[in-house]
Order: C-alpha cells, then structure tokens, then sequence
C-alpha cells in the first residue's frame, strides 16, 4: 500500500503539472490505478429500489484527481476572500506540509468525495452510508428520514448530513464543519460557516453525477459549485489505513 | 494508568452523546424504549441486526478472555503476550491511531451502529470512525486474501444466527488490549443472534493453531443503546507515541 501511495503521489503531481484542461475534461480522466476492463463500466437504465427511488448503492471510484488536486485548475472563478486567497498563496508555497490529509485527518466536504479512493454507498431506509476507502478509512451518516439538522450541531470535520430526494436527485445539506479541512490538496480554505449541498444523480447503471455547491461566506463571496462523474467500480474497496505511513510526518517541511 | 491505556480506551467515557429518538422503535406506556419487545425482522424474515449498540462493560476489550475461558497459548505467543504486558501496551495498534482488529471493536464500550442492507452487512464504529464490511451476499471466503487490519469477511445465517468467518487478518493486530497475539492463520467465527429488542450475543472463537493449541471462546454481551446518534471520534492526537516508552 505504501508504494500504491507513493505512485499515486506521483501521478498526482504529474497532474498537477499538467496544464489546466478544459472543465469537461475531467470526466474523461482515468482513474487512478484502473484500467477498466472492455465494456466497463456496465450500459444500462439506473436501477430501482422497491420504493421506485433511484438504487445509488454499490463501489464508486471518485474519477476526479484535478479536482482533489488543484480545484481552480477546474473551476473557473472561484470567488474566493481575499484573506483566502493569502492562505491558498500560502498553503501552495509550503508544499501542502500542513494539509490535514497528510496527518491521516478525515478530508472534511466536498474532497471526501474527490480523493483518489473508491467509496461505497449503502441505501438503508431512512440512512444512507457512505464508507470510504481511504483519505481516511471512515463513513459518513446521511438521515433521510426527515429530521432536521440539530441547532447547534458541535463541529465535525464531516458536518451534520441531512438528505432528501429531489425527483430522482438525492440532495444532501451539510452543515456543522469545524472549518480546519481543505477542499483540495493545494488548501482552498473552509471555516465553520460551511455548508455543502451535494446532488447526487445516478446518471446511469455505470455512472453517478455529483454536484457539490460550495456555500461558505467565511471564506468565499458567494455560492460555487465543483461537479464530479464517479464510475461504478469493478471490484471492491480495498483496505487503506492512513497511520501505517504516518512515519513520515516529520519530513513534510515545505520550504 | 499509562498513556498507552488512556489512549487505547479511547474518547472520554461521559461524553454527551445526542438525543434523537429511534424512530420505528417499540416503546412502553411511558415512551421508554421496549427493550423486551420481540426482535425486527427484515422483509425476508431474518432478524434485522440495524440499530447503534454498545458492549457495556470494558473488559472483553482488555481481556479477551476475562471469562476465563482455557487459553492455550504457544511458548512464542505466552512470551509475547507477556512482553506486551511488561511494556504497559506501549506498541498497542491504537495507540497509534491504527484500527482496533475485529475482536476489539466487538468488545469495544464505544457505541457501534449495524446497517443491514441486501447482501451487506456494514459495522459503523464511533472509536476511530472507523468501518468494517460482511458481506453477506453468498460469495466464499478469498483463497488467497491481502492481509488487512478487518480481514475479510462473509456472513451466512444459521437459523436466526449470522455467523460471521473472517480470515485474512494482518498480524499487526492484537486480540484485546492485553495483547492476546495471533498468527497469519487465525480465523476468527463470530455468532451474532439477537434474542429481543433490545440485546444482542456475540459468540467469538478464536482459531488460530499456529498461535494456540486448540480454539477459545468468548461471549460479548451487547445492549442496544437507543435515540441516540453516533459522535464524531477522530484520532486527532498522533503526538503522543512518542512519549509511549514502555520498561
């Protein structure tokens, strides 16, 4: 796993290099360490729970190195406060020494959804988990059974996560974050005003949609949205524990 | 008490978890939960396993075998069983943040939420955030796993029991917190029934002849632990190993 990591950096960098391609794009990216075999990932119309909602469940690979590397090489016009923008000039001079996900601390929203590691979805009534493979080996809650948000949720580097469908969209409103994660490696800030709306859509039996709207007025001057195009997985999560190379802590520097 | 045990105990004990009533749940005449109502069953009839759930007390975690069951350990695993003890447990996996293998979270005081869906049984654990996954759809057991800290594991029902094989478990990972060790050949059966609502069995036998004479068993208790939520439990404070210096 460690050299899995070590070659997934490299071609992280080696992306990072690249120069930023058009939006689109991105959802014609490989997948890291995937080659899908021929005729994968599966044709066909969005399979159905009984309840005639959209089944989301199943091993997705997230397809969205650029993003989870370098948001702005992505979206265009990020509207970013310019305290932020001093932090991003920062956090990239420094090499990314201080991003949490480097000390095997959970990725935080939307970039749970855009590191490199496959996640699974499990559809229950009234819950839907999502459990995650890497960027730390963690699961997520998402209460769909109409309870509302607590008042004061304590802050989380996951938030409170409430979910309700949309047509055959499942919305999923977030709020609660401790404000200490990066929305991509190179350190798009967040603070504690934020609130993530994800749309998920299975657009079909092989592919998801999600679209994540960035709402945090403590760091950015309005609303922005990064969109991702997951693929089904052809196989199963594999098993990513962050601490085993947590040795190498102390040669992360920067400049 | 060391600091190695502090960490290994993991969030403090009298944390305020939230107050969010169950829905669905049978209750007494005064709102309490029924604890004594007759177990959910899924669609397809077998017992419906969903819902957060506790060990009550902490000493299956620190001992494996605090019932007292024979544990035969081999000359190489008595000794390292006992320099792990020596050492106040200052080499423990979690001390370190890295998971608790399967045998500890089943024996874990921190809450743990089931979801039972089709062909999948996920394990959610408040301690460490962590999760584990049985799959429960007819495959076999992998020939030849990749040793993981959770192994590998499927799930078939016996009659109202889901009995749960897990092989593949990386020899990194101790039994209890009192370092019960195990080998590359240790297979791990664990029984889970639930007899009512409120209350579930768990029945653990450790196989592994490379490391013991002959199997052991333990029985972990669990209560559903109801109108509640799970609490976000990171391991945040990797700073600490390095003051755990053991003898």
């Amino acid at each position: 796993m460690y050299l899995a990591c070590a070659v997934g950096l490299a071609l992280m960098w080696t992306w990072a290099a690249a120069p930023a391609a058009a939006q689109d794009d991105i959802f014609a990216q490989p997948v890291l360490g995937f080659i899908p075999k021929p005729g994968w990932p599966p044709a066909g119309p969005v399979p159905r729970l009984a309840d005639g909602k959209p089944d989301l469940s199943g091993p997705w690979a997230p397809n969205a190195l650029r993003v989870n590397n370098n948001t702005d090489s992505q979206v265009k016009d990020i509207p970013i406060q310019p305290w932020a923008a001093e932090v991003l000039k920062q956090r990239r001079a420094g090499i990314g020494k201080d991003d949490p996900e480097g000390f095997c601390l959970p990725p935080g929203l939307p970039r749970t959804n855009t590191t490199p590691f496959p996640f699974r979805i499990v559809q229950s009534p009234g819950l839907i988990v999502i459990i995650y493979e890497g960027g730390a080996h963690l699961w997520r809650q998402i209460f769909t059974d109409g309870r509302p948000h607590p008042k004061d949720p304590n802050p989380t580097w996951l938030g409170d996560s409430i979910g309700s469908w949309d047509g055959d969209t499942l919305v999923i409103d977030s709020v609660g974050f401790n404000g200490k994660s990066w929305i991509d490696a190179a350190g798009l800030p967040t603070t504690e005003s934020l609130h993530v709306i994800e749309r998920i859509r299975r657009i079909d039996r092989g592919h998801l949609e999600i679209e994540h709207t960035i709402d945090d007025p403590g760091a950015y001057t309005k609303p922005w949205k990064i969109t991702i195009r997951p693929m089904l997985l052809d196989g199963e999560l594999m098993e990513y524990i962050c601490q085993e190379n947590n040795a190498d802590v102390k040669h992360l520097v920067g400049k | 008490m060391t600091l190695a045990f502090l960490c290994a105990l993991g969030g403090p004990l009298p944390a305020q978890w939230t107050n969010y009533p169950t829905p669905g749940i049978p209750r007494t005449k005064d709102g309490k939960p029924n604890l004594a109502a007759p177990a959910p069953r899924m669609a397809d009839g077998k017992p419906d396993f969903s819902g957060i759930w506790r060990a009550l007390s902490g000493k299956y975690l620190e001992n494996l075998a605090a019932d007292g069951p024979q544990v035969s350990m081999l000359p190489w695993a008595q000794k390292l069983y006992q320099q792990r003890q020596d050492n106040f447990g200052k080499d423990r996996p979690s001390g370190r943040c890295l998971p608790h293998g399967i045998t500890d979270f089943d024996a874990h005081f921190t809450p743990k939420k089931i979801i039972q869906s089709p062909g999948l049984l996920a394990m959610l654990f408040e301690s460490y955030h962590s999760f584990r996954q049985i799959f429960t759809d007819g495959r076999p057991l992998p020939k030849n796993p990749d040793a993981a800290w959770f192994g590998y594991s499927v799930g078939k029902w016996e009659g109202d029991t889901l009995v749960v094989n897990t092989i593949g478990i990386n020899e990194q990972t101790w039994l209890d917190d009192r370092g019960h060790p195990h080998s590359d050949a240790l297979r791990v059966t664990e029984r889970f029934r639930r007899p009512d609502f409120g209350h579930m069995q768990v029945q653990i036998t450790i196989d592994d002849p490379k490391t013991y004479a002959k199997p052991w068993t333990a029985t972990i208790p669990w209560d559903l632990f109801p109108d509640t939520e799970l609490l976000d439990w990171v391991c945040e404070n990797n700073k600490d190993p390095a003051h755990m210096v053991g003898k």
